[in-house]
C-alpha cells in the first residue's frame, strides 16, 4: 500500500494503534497497520543477528566498574594526601623544635609560669586593681615616710612580704 | 525485565554501586551493541559507543527519575550519541569511514549511490552483510527510527518526541523505510 494515499491523521491513528492505544481503524488503515506490523516482525530476526566479538562486554564491564568506583577512590586519595601532609607538617614541627630548643620551649614556659620572685610591694599595691580607697591613702602616706616607718607600715600590711633588712 | 527488578538495579546504580551498572550492562548490553552495530555497521565503533554510553550512564543515571520507562531514556542517549558521531564523522571524514558518511545518508526514495566501504573483517564475520548494505542506503533518520523501534522498543510517540515531529511523520518515514528495505533485500527480507 502506498502511504501517500493515507492522510497524516490516518498515519497518526495507525501509529497510536501500533503503540497499543485503543483506536478503531478504517479498513484501509487496518490494512496499512497490518503491513507495517508484518514488516517489523519480518525484519526483527535479521536485525538481531549481530555477533558481539568475544571479550567486548567484559572489557566494557571492567571500564564501567572502574568509572563507578572513581569517586570513592578520589575521596580516598584526597583523605590519604591530607593525612600524609598533616603527618609531614607535624614531623617538621618536631624536627624544628629539636633543632631550636631555646626558640620555643623556655619562652613558652615563661609565658605559662611567670617567675614568683621578690616584688616591690609598693608597685604591687599600686597595680592591684582590687586595691581599696583606704589602701591608696595608705600608699600616699607611705611615700612621705622615712625608711624605718615604711618598714613597719609594710609589715603591718603584708608581713610575709617584708623585705627590708630581714635577711 | 520485571519492573521491580529493574527499579532495584537502577536504584543500585543511582547509589553508585558498581553491581548496578554491571547488571544494567548485562540486561541491555547486547541490545545496545546491536543498535550501535546496525547504526554504524562497524564493530569497533559499536564497542566504542557502548563503552562511552556506559561511562555516560555512570554520570547521568541520577538524572533518571522513575516516572518514565527506562529503555526509551537509555536509547535516547544512545541515539544522540550515534547522531553526534555521524555529525563528527561527516565534518571530518576518515578513509575507513562507516555508513554515517558513506553516502551522506540517501533518502529511501533515491536508492542509487556509491557502495559503502566495508570493513574486511566484518565481511568475514557478519552474515548479514546484505542487511548492512541495505541499512546503509537508508536516510540516517529513517534508519534510526526503525532501529529505535526494534532495539529500544520505543513507541511511535516516544520516537516522535525524540525527533520533535508528529507521530504521523514518524509512521510515514518508518513505513517508507520498510518498503525500501523490502525492495533492497528482495526475497531475503525477513529471512
Amino acid at each position: 500500500m502506498e502511504n501517500e494515499e493515507i492522510n497524516p491523521q490516518s498515519l497518526e491513528r495507525i501509529a497510536q494503534y501500533l503503540d497499543g492505544e485503543k483506536i478503531v481503524l478504517s479498513a484501509e488503515e487496518q490494512l496499512l497497520a497490518a503491513e507495517i506490523d508484518c514488516d517489523q516482525r519480518a525484519l526483527a530476526g535479521r536485525l538481531d543477528d549481530v555477533r558481539i566479538p568475544p571479550g567486548t562486554i567484559d572489557r566494557i564491564r571492567r571500564q564501567t566498574r572502574a568509572q563507578a568506583l572513581k569517586p570513592v577512590r578520589r575521596l580516598f586519595k584526597v583523605v590519604s594526601w591530607s593525612a600524609a601532609a598533616a603527618a609531614v607538617l607535624v614531623a617538621c614541627m618536631f624536627v624544628w623544635q629539636g633543632l631550636n630548643p631555646a626558640a620555643t620551649g623556655p619562652t613558652n614556659q615563661i609565658a605559662a609560669n611567670p617567675p614568683a620572685g621578690p616584688e616591690n610591694p609598693l608597685i604591687s599595691m599600686a597595680n592591684d586593681a582590687a586595691a581599696t580607697e583606704s589602701d591608696k591613702v595608705d600608699l600616699i602616706s607611705c611615700m612621705t615616710m622615712n625608711n624605718e616607718d615604711l618598714k613597719i607600715a609594710i609589715e603591718q600590711t603584708s608581713p610575709e612580704k617584708a623585705i627590708f633588712g630581714d635577711e | 525485565m520485571e519492573a521491580d527488578r529493574l527499579r532495584d538495579i537502577i536504584a543500585r546504580a543511582q547509589s553508585n554501586q558498581a553491581e548496578g551498572y554491571e547488571q544494567l550492562l548485562a540486561a541491555y548490553g547486547v541490545r545496545l551493541y546491536g543498535y550501535f552495530h546496525r547504526a554504524t555497521g562497524d564493530h569497533h565503533e559499536s564497542e566504542d559507543l557502548l563503552s562511552e554510553l556506559m561511562l555516560r550512564l555512570v554520570r547521568m543515571i541520577k538524572e533518571y527519575d522513575d516516572r518514565g520507562r527506562f529503555e526509551p531514556w537509555l536509547f535516547r542517549i544512545a541515539s544522540n550519541m550515534v547522531r553526534d558521531r555521524i555529525r563528527r564523522r561527516t565534518a571530518s571524514p576518515s578513509p575507513s569511514g562507516w555508513l554515517g558518511e558513506s553516502d551522506g545518508g540517501l533518502a529511501d526514495d533515491e536508492m542509487e549511490g556509491p557502495a559503502t566501504a566495508v570493513d574486511a573483517g566484518l565481511v568475514a564475520t557478519d552474515t548479514s552483510l546484505q542487511l548492512k548494505q541495505a541499512l546503509d542506503r537508508l536516510d540516517p533518520t529513517v534508519r534510526d527510527m526503525i532501529l529505535l523501534r526494534h532495539f529500544g522498543e520505543m513507541s511511535f510517540r516516544e520516537i516522535a518526541r525524540l525527533y520533535g515531529c508528529p507521530m504521523g511523520t514518524v509512521m510515514a518515514r518508518v513505513h517508507r523505510g520498510f518498503k525500501a528495505l523490502r525492495k533492497l533485500l528482495g526475497d531475503d527480507y525477513g529471512k
